[in-house]
């Protein structure tokens, strides 16, 4: 039987591992990226990651963008800085 | 008619087809129905639209809804081809900058789309106006809700714990599609009323909720019987009362004539809800999200959260509250909160099909 592909065929499988290996095995020396969804809580909660970060995994570089509010999604512009320098990032946090 | 998308060869048993889209993370866990080149020509023959014809890009994953894929996702569903202008309306509206679907799809909230579909398509196709008309039993209702839920999916990439990261959700997330019933009311239907002309089809979406029953009677006049809508409206936990955004409530044919005979507008309807649909300071400060100014940029500038017997509403203004009439005979309302930051209501005219265009 001949069946057509119901899904976004230009990106990755849901199924699939989205991370393209780039998981990092050790954290010493590389940079924490975070964006800001303007949660309450968010501020106090990315400052004790960051800080517990650096301190238990050598950690060494910060970079945030943040939300323009709650509910709308953060553009392409804005995402570049953490594209460009960040290794893992916390893209939100819910409540 | 064909358009672009890859073709899979499968064994021919429809169950080895549902459980290899399992497997590949496509669709919402119910058998479906494959999507043969037959059956995407047969439903893409219901619209002028080219195949290949982009509708948007779905958020938050970032598929194409190309007309096909959208086709493709309705055959699943398990629409009938004459739905299939039905199920474009519904997934154009969501996708308004207006609806933020971004939000709704990826909020820890339980926001979903419910469709309202309303003029003559709710008899042409046979949609359930009446009786249940949340409940399954009816193909119309059932496929294409299901059929916008897969597109979101499918497209959307709004996997649960993935991009849709909803604490709860609910059932509507699998189907959520209702019709308006013009037959019990006494009001212009709901798509003429937020400016569509007369005697044309549309869908509204809404993003809502589960619908909550509101029993009431009429016995004592309109006030007396909006009252328990309105209590069951600004409840403690409802995130209109701290977000604002927009609510529903939908009539039953008993209230929407018991109202109309009344000589209640609609609009006399969301006044009054406003008016009453509140809680105030003192309330809300027993409430756990009362907190830290969890609602400012949302409420009206006239709300003293000071003032512990200032009423705040649930909504900014009357118009925020959306009144539909559907279901069947009996004592009921329901009301769907809103999540407060999105699913804002967007309507869409339903385009004619080819068919119907010869006429």
């Amino acid at each position: 039987m001949i069946v057509l592909h119901p899904g976004a065929e230009e990106l990755p499988s849901p199924t699939a591992d989205r991370s393209g290996g780039r998981w990092p095995v050790d954290l010493t020396g590389t940079t924490f990226g975070v964006v800001g969804n303007r949660k309450f809580a968010f501020d106090q909660f990315v400052d004790l990651v960051a800080r517990k970060l650096k301190e238990q995994t050598g950690v060494s570089g910060y970079v945030r963008v943040d939300k323009p509010s709650v509910a709308e999604t953060v553009t392409d512009d804005a995402l570049a800085p953490l594209v460009e320098q960040a290794h893992f990032a916390v893209t939100g946090l819910g409540d | 008619m064909t358009g672009q998308a890859t073709r899979l060869e499968m064994d021919a048993d429809p169950q080895l087809v549902y459980e290899g889209f399992l497997e590949q993370g496509w669709g919402d866990g119910l058998p479906i129905i494959p999507p043969t080149e037959e059956r995407v020509a047969a439903m893409l023959a219901a619209t002028t639209r080219r195949p290949e014809a982009s509708i948007g890009t779905v958020p938050p994953g970032g598929g194409v809804a190309t007309v096909e894929k959208l086709a493709i996702n309705a055959v699943m569903a398990g629409c009938r081809p004459e739905y299939f202008p039905v199920v474009l309306a519904a997934l154009e509206a969501v996708m308004d900058r207006h609806f933020n679907l971004n939000g709704v799809q990826a909020t820890t909230h339980g926001v979903t789309p419910l469709i309202v579909v309303g003029g003559p398509v709710v008899k042409s196709l046979d949609f359930n106006c009446s009786t249940n008309v949340f409940g399954g039993g009816n193909r119309a209702n059932v496929t294409v809700g299901r059929a916008l839920r897969l597109a979101m999916l499918n497209l959307g990439g709004a996997t649960a714990g993935k991009l849709d990261m909803a604490t709860m959700g609910h059932p509507g997330k699998i189907s959520y599609c209702i019709a308006e019933n013009q037959d019990e009311s006494m009001w212009p239907p709901f798509h003429v009323s937020r400016g569509l002309p007369e005697g044309s089809s549309a869908v509204t979406v809404f993003g809502g909720e589960g619908p909550h029953s509101v029993v009431s009677n009429f016995l004592r006049g309109p006030r007396i019987l909006l009252n328990s809508a309105a209590s069951t409206m600004s409840a403690l936990g409802s995130n209109n009362m701290y977000l604002m955004g927009e609510a529903m409530l939908v009539v039953g044919p008993m209230f929407a004539r018991d109202l109309g005979k009344a000589g209640w507008s609609r609009e006399d309807v969301q006044e009054y809800l406003f008016s009453t649909a509140r809680k105030s300071i003192g309330e809300l400060k027993q409430a756990a999200h009362f907190w830290k100014g969890s609602w400012k940029g949302h409420w009206p500038d006239w709300v003293d959260p000071t003032d512990d017997s200032c009423t705040v509403p649930i909504v900014a203004k009357p118009g925020d509250i959306h009144v539909v009439v559907a279901g069947g005979e009996g004592r009921f309302f329901a009301a769907i909160p809103g999540w407060g930051l999105g699913g804002f209501a967007v309507t869409k005219a339903i385009e004619p099909s080819p068919k119907e265009e010869e006429r």
